[in-house]
C-alpha cells in the first residue's frame, strides 16, 4: 500500500452520466450499483418499479456516456431480477448480479446473455440469506455479503465455497445487515456495516482491522452506509445513504471531506432528452432560481473507483452517476 | 388466558383506532388493559419509529419513485406494518377530510410529502393542522390557491376551507357562513403559494416548497364571520377555530370515521347527528382542550357510545385490506409486489391519493356495490385461504390445540374467535355450521388428519371473511 501523500488532496466534481429513462431510451431508473470492467466499460444495475416489468435492468455503457445495450427485466425467471442489489465483473468479463429476494446470483456474459444462476437460501457454509454486495479479489474469487446471516463469504468464480467471516452483533468484527463491499490494493476488505452505521476493514483472511464512523449526521458520522470504495492511495469513500452524501476518510479512518453532489448542467443523455421538448421543460426551468436540489445526491447507494482513480457515485434517486476526481494543488 | 369479552373490546378498539391486529397483538394489548391501550395508541412516540431504512433498501422507489403507485404501495405497506396504528389511521382520516388527488398535481412525491405532514400533525391542535394544510403545496395547487392573487382572488381554497375542511355549510338547519365570508376568506389567503420548481426530467421529481409573497397578498381590511381587520390567512383560521360550527364539524367527522357511519358530509346542514349526546361530548372537549385532537380522541375511545358501536361501520377498502394482511401476517416486513395490494384498494373503490373529488370518498354503505363486494370477498378469502400465510398457520396451529378430535361447534367457536373475534348472527352461524356438517368427525392428531384439518379450517376462514359481519368494523 502506498503511503498517503503529504499534501492534502481536493476532490472536484467532473461530470455526470445518465438521466431518468427506461430502455430503449438512454438512461437509468433507480441505479443501485455499477461495475467497472477491465476494459473500462460500465455495467449499471437499475432497480426501480415492480409494477412495470421493464424497470429492472442492466445498462452497458462507457465513461463517455455511449449507450451500448441493456438486458434483464423484473421477475423471477431466468435472467430476471426481483430485488437486484449489486453488480460485479470478473477477470473474464462475465457480469454477476446479486438478488436479495431470489437469493441467487445471476451470471451473464458481457453481452447480457445468461450463463448461469446459483445460490441456496440458508445459513450453512455456502448458503446465504439475501446476498447483497459483491466484489472479486485479485485471484478472481468472489466475496459476497450474506446480509441477513450478517457475514461475508468467499467463493470461487464458479460458486464453490471457500471461507467466511463475521457474525451478528455490534462489536469489533461483528456485522448488522451489511450491504456494500470493496477491496483496497492490498486485498483488505471493506464492508458497509449498514445497520451498525460504520465501515469495517478486515484483513484478506477476515480479521477485523479498523472501524470507521459512528451513528449520526456530523462530519465523519454515518447513517446507514451502503457502499464503500478505496482508491489507489488508500482514501476510503463511503456512500452515506441515510444522509444523502459521500464521505471521504484517510487510510487510518480519519474524516477528510464530504461531497453532497454537484451535478451542473446536463449529462449527454439529459441534453438529448431536453432537446426533445425544448419549450416545455425549458419554460419550467426558466422560472427557477435555485438549482441546488438538482445538483445534490438523493439516496446515493454505491461508490466505485475506476481504472483511472476516478470516483463514481451512483446517485440512485436522481438516476445518474456523478463522477469526481482527486487533485493535488 | 385472557377473557373473550376483554379481547373483543380490544379488537373493536384496534379495528377502529388501527387496522386490526393479530391474535398475538390482541392478547398483548388485552394484558395491558383497555385504557392503557388507548393511551399507548394516543401516544405513538412510545412505540418504535417506523423502520423506513429496511423499506427503502429493498424497495427504493418507496422513497424516490416518480410514479404515484410508489407512494400508494408505500402507504399501504405502512398501514399493515406500523407499530403506531392510530398515527397511521389518523393520517388516513385527514386524507379523507383534506382530500387531495395526484391526478391534478402530476408531481407525485408531493403527495407523499402531504402524507408526512398529515402524519406529523395527526393528533395535534386543529388550528395548527388548518394552518399547515393551508401552507401545503399539494393543497395549494389542488385548490388553485397559487392562482389566488391580490386584486384577482380565486375563491376555490377559501370556499373549501370553510365548506369541507373546518365548518361545513351549515348545521341545525342554518348556514354557517355567507358568500361574502368566502370572498373575504379568499382575500386573506392571497399570496399563500409555492415557489417554482424544476420539471421531472431529466433527473426525477422534486417537491414544491411553500412561499408567502407579501407583494401578492391583499393587505386590505376584511370582514369575516362578524369580525373586521386586516386579516391574513392565519387570522382567518383563528376565527374559524373559535366557531361552534367548527367544533360540530370536527366532532361529526371523528364520529363518522371512528364510531358509526353518518350520512355524507353535504347533508350535515339538514341532518341531525344520530347521537347528539356523543357529538356534544366531543364538542365540549374540543373547546375545553382548545382544539386538541388527541384529547377529543381520548374522550371518544373511552366512551360508552364508542364501546357499544361494534359492527356499525363498513370497513373502507384500505381498512379491509390492511386488516386482512395483519391477520394473515403478510407484508408485515418488506416484500415484492406490494402494488398488488395497493391496486386492490383501487379496485374496491378507494384509489389512495386519488379521491374522486375534494369532498373525498363517500363512506359507509356507499363502499359496497356488487363489483366492490366481489373484490372485497375474493381478496379476503384468497388470503385467509392460503395455508402458507404465517398468520393462517398460527390460527390452524392454535385450533389444533383443541384436538385431536373436536366437534363442529367447538371448531366454529374458536375459528370465529381467532379470526377477529367475529360475532356473527344466528343465521350466519347456521350457514357456517352447514359447511362443517359434512365433516362427521374433525380430527387433527396425525399428519394425514392435519392436512385435512388445514383444508377444513381454511375453507371455514374463507366463509367467515365473506360474512357480512367481517366486512364491518
Amino acid at each position: 500500500m502506498t503511503l498517503l501523500a503529504k499534501a492534502s488532496p481536493s476532490f472536484k466534481y467532473s461530470y455526470t452520466i445518465g438521466n431518468q429513462a427506461v430502455p430503449p431510451a438512454h438512461g437509468f431508473s433507480g441505479p443501485v450499483s455499477v461495475a467497472v470492467a477491465n476494459d473500462g466499460l460500465l455495467y449499471v444495475l437499475c432497480s426501480y418499479y415492480e409494477y412495470v416489468p421493464a424497470w429492472k435492468f442492466v445498462v452497458k455503457c462507457n465513461m463517455d456516456e455511449d449507450y451500448i445495450k441493456h438486458f434483464g427485466s423484473y421477475g423471477e425467471g431466468s435472467g430476471q431480477f426481483t430485488w437486484p442489489n449489486s453488480i460485479a465483473v470478473d477477470s473474464t468479463g462475465n457480469v454477476y448480479v446479486t438478488d436479495e429476494w431470489l437469493n441467487r446470483i445471476s451470471v451473464f456474459d458481457g453481452d447480457g446473455n445468461l450463463e448461469k444462476t446459483f445460490g441456496t437460501v440458508g445459513s450453512k457454509d455456502g448458503e446465504w440469506d439475501r446476498p447483497s454486495g459483491i466484489v472479486f479479489d485479485s485471484e478472481d474469487n468472489m466475496l459476497v455479503v450474506d446480509s441477513l446471516n450478517h457475514r461475508i463469504q468467499k467463493f470461487s468464480r464458479n460458486g464453490e465455497f471457500i471461507s467466511k467471516f463475521g457474525e451478528f452483533g455490534s462489536g469489533k468484527g461483528q456485522l448488522n445487515t451489511p450491504w456494500g463491499i470493496n477491496l483496497d490494493n492490498d486485498g483488505n476488505i471493506y464492508v458497509a456495516d449498514w445497520r451498525n452505521d460504520r465501515i469495517q476493514k478486515f484483513s484478506p483472511d477476515g480479521s477485523p482491522i479498523l472501524q470507521i464512523g459512528s451513528s449520526g449526521s456530523g462530519h465523519g458520522e454515518l447513517t446507514r452506509p451502503s457502499g464503500v470504495a478505496v482508491d489507489s492511495e488508500g482514501y476510503v469513500y463511503v456512500t452515506d445513504w441515510g444522509n444523502d452524501r459521500v464521505q471521504v476518510y484517510d487510510q487510518v479512518g480519519s474524516y477528510v471531506e464530504q461531497f453532497n453532489g454537484d451535478c451542473h448542467g446536463y449529462s449527454k443523455w439529459a441534453e438529448a432528452r431536453m432537446a426533445s421538448d425544448p419549450e416545455g421543460m425549458s419554460a419550467e426551468r426558466a422560472v427557477v432560481t435555485d438549482f441546488t436540489i438538482e445538483r445534490v445526491f438523493f439516496q446515493p447507494t454505491t461508490v466505485r473507483i475506476d481504472n483511472e482513480d476516478r470516483i463514481l457515485v451512483v446517485d440512485t434517486g436522481r438516476h445518474r452517476i456523478q463522477i469526481y476526481e482527486k487533485q493535488y494543488n | 388466558m385472557t377473557g373473550y369479552s376483554e379481547i373483543s373490546s380490544i379488537a373493536h378498539l384496534l379495528r377502529r383506532a388501527g387496522f386490526g391486529a393479530s391474535r398475538e397483538d390482541l392478547e398483548h394489548y388485552s394484558d395491558m388493559g383497555y385504557e392503557a391501550t388507548v393511551e399507548e395508541l394516543l401516544n405513538p412516540e412510545l412505540q418504535p419509529d417506523y423502520e423506513d431504512d429496511l423499506a427503502y433498501r429493498y424497495v427504493p422507489y418507496y422513497r424516490m419513485g416518480t410514479g404515484i403507485p410508489s407512494y400508494q404501495c408505500y402507504w399501504m405497506y405502512r398501514m399493515i406494518s406500523t407499530r403506531r396504528p392510530l398515527e397511521e389511521k389518523m393520517t388516513l382520516f385527514w386524507h379523507h377530510v383534506f382530500a387531495t388527488s395526484h391526478s391534478k398535481l402530476n408531481r407525485n412525491p408531493q403527495m407523499n410529502k402531504q402524507l408526512k405532514l398529515l402524519r406529523s400533525f395527526a393528533m395535534g391542535n386543529f388550528r395548527t393542522i388548518l394552518i399547515e394544510i393551508s401552507k401545503d403545496p399539494a393543497m395549494i395547487y389542488w385548490l388553485d390557491n397559487c392562482e389566488n392573487h391580490n386584486g384577482a382572488p380565486n375563491e376555490n381554497y377559501g370556499r373549501e376551507l370553510l365548506e369541507l375542511f373546518s365548518m361545513g355549510v351549515g348545521m341545525d338547519q342554518e348556514f354557517n357562513y355567507s358568500e361574502d365570508d368566502v370572498k373575504e376568506c379568499a382575500r386573506a389567503f392571497t399570496g399563500w403559494t409555492m415557489a417554482p420548481q424544476l420539471p421531472r426530467y431529466p433527473y426525477g421529481d422534486y417537491c414544491w416548497d411553500f412561499e408567502y409573497r407579501t407583494d401578492d397578498h391583499d393587505h386590505g381590511e376584511k370582514s369575516f364571520l362578524g369580525e373586521t381587520g386586516r386579516f391574513n390567512g392565519d387570522d382567518i383560521v383563528d376565527i374559524i377555530v373559535r366557531q361552534p360550527a367548527t367544533a360540530r364539524f370536527l366532532s361529526r367527522h371523528l364520529y363518522n370515521f371512528f364510531v358509526s357511519d353518518e350520512p355524507q358530509v353535504p347533508s350535515w346542514q339538514t341532518t341531525e347527528p344520530q347521537d347528539p349526546e356523543a357529538i356534544k361530548a366531543l364538542e365540549e372537549e374540543y373547546f375545553r382542550s382548545n382544539g386538541d385532537v388527541r384529547s377529543m380522541l381520548r374522550i371518544l375511545f373511552n366512551s360508552d357510545f364508542f364501546k357499544n358501536a361494534s359492527y356499525k361501520k363498513v370497513k373502507s377498502p384500505a381498512e379491509l385490506i390492511a386488516g386482512v394482511m395483519r391477520l394473515v401476517d403478510d407484508y408485515t416486513t418488506p416484500k415484492p409486489n406490494s402494488h398488488e395490494i395497493a391496486f386492490a384498494a383501487a379496485y374496491m373503490g378507494q384509489d389512495l391519493l386519488n379521491p374522486p373529488t375534494v369532498e373525498g370518498w363517500h363512506t359507509g354503505k356507499e363502499w359496497i356495490d356488487s363489483g366492490a363486494l366481489v373484490e372485497r370477498v375474493n381478496f379476503a378469502a384468497d388470503r385467509v385461504g392460503d395455508i402458507n400465510m404465517p398468520g393462517v398457520r398460527r390460527i390452524v396451529s392454535r385450533l389444533a390445540a383443541y384436538g385431536p378430535v373436536m366437534d363442529a361447534d367447538t371448531l366454529l367457536d374458536h375459528s370465529l374467535e381467532l379470526a377477529g373475534p367475529v360475532e356473527v348472527s344466528s343465521d350466519r352461524r347456521t350457514e357456517l355450521m352447514t359447511y362443517l356438517e359434512k365433516y362427521k368427525e374433525i380430527k387433527c392428531g396425525t399428519s394425514e388428519e392435519m392436512k385435512n384439518f388445514e383444508s377444513i379450517v381454511t375453507g371455514l376462514l374463507r366463509l367467515i371473511v365473506a360474512s357480512r359481519e367481517f366486512q364491518f368494523a
